[in-house]
């Protein structure tokens, strides 16, 4: 299935693919993104970084995002730069110690649907200012507000959905994504639905369902163990 | 053209091979995914009214309910016409969304590109 998955997008679907890569913090993902060999140029504010291979590229991108708890997307933008992709994403990290931006740059060549040659330049972590709170959630479904960890960053939601592993008839597998689907019938495009689910593997479905439905995931928040919050983009 | 087409050999006979083809055709039509369900042998009474109310395994969604998110989310029920004919099965007898098919269709499917599950 990933196969196909791979013949079949679009250069720009492959561009949203890395963003949702590091905000779903699915980092081994990055091996269906690019290619085996993929020749790197990172250029980070201390130092430049070349890569000849995608173990070393998933190591550092590893290295980069997988301490933070929580990483948001502020803004993206995917589109052809002539002749190469160019991914631009802005995105808001949160971590114990408080809240950073970060924004990379990227160019890169494809062959055969994957990425063989990329140039990143990197902003570095730069901290906030100060924490920011977040606004209440709207309960449309009948859905109480609430207020999320003071050092996380706002997201506006118009929307929310909760999924109860426990009480619903079947694996969440089997109704999750349905019942999104319908939710997100209700929303205009570019409105964020919030769904709050119980169960860990929901993880991969949302993942999943994203890269193939083309709605963005703008982040994932794991506030306890078990319990996920997933705030989706309308396409 | 669909990009799933997902096979269903079994009505009553087999409660959880009917209704775990309709629940992957739902995820799948979840995603955008246009998937059509196409029922074959005992699996085209699925397709008649009042049929898939009777169908409920333990552990899963009753069959009725999965069967008409599917079709909300946009999936298509194609009955074989080969296999509804014997079993004097016509339109009249199909419940909303459900459309009796040649085999010529499910073969434009596949080789239009359309990949397959069986149930």
């Amino acid at each position: 299935m990933e196969g196909l998955m791979e013949s079949v997008r679009t250069e720009e679907q492959l561009g949203e693919e890395w963003i949702q890569m590091i905000v779903g913090r699915d980092f081994e993902r990055i091996t269906k993104i690019c290619d085996p060999d993929v020749e790197s140029r990172l250029l980070v504010p201390k130092r430049i970084y070349q890569l000849e291979n995608v173990a070393d590229l998933l190591e550092r991108v590893k290295d980069w995002f997988n301490e933070y708890e929580f990483i948001e997307i502020l803004s993206t933008r995917v589109e052809k730069v002539g002749r190469k992709l160019g991914i631009f994403y802005r995105l808001g990290c949160s971590e114990p110690g408080g809240n950073s931006i970060i924004e990379q740059q990227i160019f890169c060549n494809l062959t055969d649907g994957r990425i063989n040659r990329l140039w990143l330049l990197c902003s570095g972590f730069q901290p906030e200012d100060a924490p920011v709170e977040m606004v209440d959630t709207v309960g449309v479904n009948g859905g109480s507000s609430s207020k999320a960890s003071s050092t996380q960053p706002a997201l506006e939601v118009q929307a929310l959905l909760e999924f109860k592993a426990e009480a619903s008839q079947g694996s969440t597998c089997a109704l999750l994504t349905p019942y999104i689907k319908r939710k997100l019938g209700e929303l205009n495009s570019g409105e964020v639905l919030e769904v709050r689910v119980d169960d860990p593997s929901a993880k991969e479905d949302i993942l999943s369902w994203g890269r193939l439905s083309g709605n963005q995931i703008l982040a994932i928040r794991e506030d306890e163990p078990g319990q996920l919050r997933f705030y989706l983009r309308k396409k | 053209m669909a990009k799933l087409l997902i096979n269903c050999t079994h009505g009553e006979d087999d409660p959880e091979r009917a209704t775990l083809a309709f629940i992957v055709g739902n995820v799948a039509q979840s995603a955008d995914q246009d998937t059509i369900v196409l029922l074959t042998i005992d699996g085209v009474w699925l397709a008649t009214n009042g049929y898939a109310g009777r169908i409920h395994k333990e552990g899963f969604q009753p069959l009725s309910d999965v069967m008409r998110s599917f079709v909300e989310n946009g999936g298509k029920i194609w009955a074989c016409g080969t296999c509804t004919k014997p079993r004097g099965i016509t339109e009249a007898d199909l419940i909303p969304g459900a459309k009796i098919v040649t085999a010529a269709s499910a073969i434009e499917q596949l080789v239009g590109g359309a990949a397959s599950m069986d149930f």
